[in-house]
């Protein structure tokens, strides 16, 4: 029993130290650097969804991977501002780390922004894709910038 | 027989006068609230970031001349502005002097607010009127030793003496712009002394990092109407970013929610050369 236990705690400790080591075994600047990639990969994807539907491109058949390429960056949003990468080149705000349930939040009404989004985009009517775009970008990018992200200097 | 007749059409006449008075009030109250969401009133007065209660104040402005804390703008007749008058609601607006004589540091944009309708300042108070009180005490300012109400008084003298007045052209896009949106108060730059340079009116704040928004080519002149009409409906950008911070506040508070007559007229406003 007392090695059960032992097994047990040895177990819990190295968990404990592998998630605190996914924080703090990287330098913050890399990290910062690569949340900044995936930000502008989001936005690369979103510029592109909007072109599309502007009709400015003849790539309609590339809506649903866009719309699946956002689908998976947004899902990793919440694990890109580890402690500590919150100092240095970064716009992020203070209020992620201060109050990281409230940015919990917001990144999950940006993935139900994209949800009804994308139910909108299903019915296939451009005009009103186009809309909705809109106000996708507005409650998503838009909602997390106001709360979280600081102005351009 | 004639007299019930006499006193059930008196009594008809004031029913619907009643009605009509209720109709007009509910009317006015509504011009009120399209007129606060345009002067962007609630995002300076909630303390958003701690999920305070709207308009009761305590949201700290932290500038270079310290930390200013909105007061509680709600009808609590202790600690809010439930015993104000109308001259005096007024005066706060147009003056930046309180009830109780003390001025207002220019944190509180009266200088843009100077030229509002006095008909659209009181729709404003009657509908912050029909908003819930709430009991907040409001917190003191955390400023630098040189300022005081006795700096901040000469202050304003010597800017009524020397600073430029916030421009009003009497369009309905400056109206927006310069007056109720206050986009001044951020957008232009100020001298030494915090006073607005109106000469560079709209070329931005680096302190503020507010950007040039002037129609020339180094604010947003070569923008298209759409794009402006984009971020001031969605916060969105012509890049593709979205505004950040208090830019993104003023969009989901105050353009997000104009008329689209309103959006014509600042856009015309704004990129006119």
């Amino acid at each position: 029993m007392k090695n059960i236990i032992s097994l047990f705690l040895g177990l819990f400790l190295t968990a404990a130290i592998s998630l605190d080591a996914q924080a703090t075994d990287y330098e913050a600047e890399d990290l910062i650097e690569y949340r900044q990639e995936v930000m502008e990969a989001i936005k690369g994807h979103n510029q592109a969804i909007k072109a599309i539907l502007q009709a400015k491109v003849p790539y309609n058949d590339h809506l649903e991977m866009h719309m699946t390429s956002l689908e998976a960056l947004l899902g990793k949003v919440g694990e890109l501002f580890p402690e500590g990468s919150d100092f240095g080149e970064t716009k992020a705000k203070e209020a992620i780390w201060d109050n990281p349930e409230k940015f919990k939040e917001s990144v999950e009404e940006a993935q139900k922004a994209l949800a009804t989004f994308k139910s909108v985009v299903a019915k296939g009517d451009i005009s009103a894709s186009a809309s909705a775009h809109k106000k996708f970008g507005k409650a998503s990018c838009g909602n997390c910038h106001k709360s979280f992200k600081q102005k351009d200097d | 027989m004639l007299h019930l007749i006499m006193l059930m059409l008196l009594a008809f006449a004031a029913l619907t006068a009643s009605a009509d008075d209720d109709t007009t009030n509910r009317d006015f109250i509504e011009k009120g609230r399209y007129l606060f969401q345009a002067a962007n009133c609630y995002a300076c007065h909630t303390d958003v970031d701690s999920d305070g209660a709207p308009l009761a104040g305590g949201r700290a402005l932290k500038t270079e001349f310290g930390i200013f804390y909105s007061p509680n703008i709600t009808p609590d007749k202790a600690t809010g502005i439930g015993n104000w008058r109308d001259d005096e609601f007024i005066k706060a607006l147009t003056q930046g002097i309180a009830p109780d004589g003390r001025h207002y540091y220019p944190s509180f944009p009266y200088l843009s607010y100077r030229s509002m309708d006095t008909a659209d300042i009181l729709a404003i108070k009657a509908y912050l009127f029909s908003q819930p009180a709430v009991k907040q005490q409001n917190q003191p300012h955390q400023l630098e030793w040189y300022l005081s109400q006795f700096t901040l008084r000469i202050w304003k003298a010597l800017n009524d003496l020397i600073a430029t007045p916030v421009t009003f052209d009497g369009s309905r896009g400056s109206y927006l712009v310069d007056v109720l949106g206050h986009c001044n108060e951020c957008h232009t730059p100020r001298n030494v002394l915090g006073m607005l340079s109106m000469q560079d009116k709209l070329k931005g704040n680096e302190d503020l990092s507010a950007p040039d928004i002037s129609s020339s080519t180094n604010g947003i002149g070569d923008w298209q109407e759409q794009e402006l009409a984009d971020l001031f409906r969605y916060g969105e950008l012509p890049d593709g970013d979205y505004v950040a911070d208090h830019m993104g506040e003023v969009v989901d508070n105050s353009t997000s929610k104009w008329l689209d007559e309103d959006l014509e007229a600042a856009i015309e406003y704004l990129l006119a050369k």
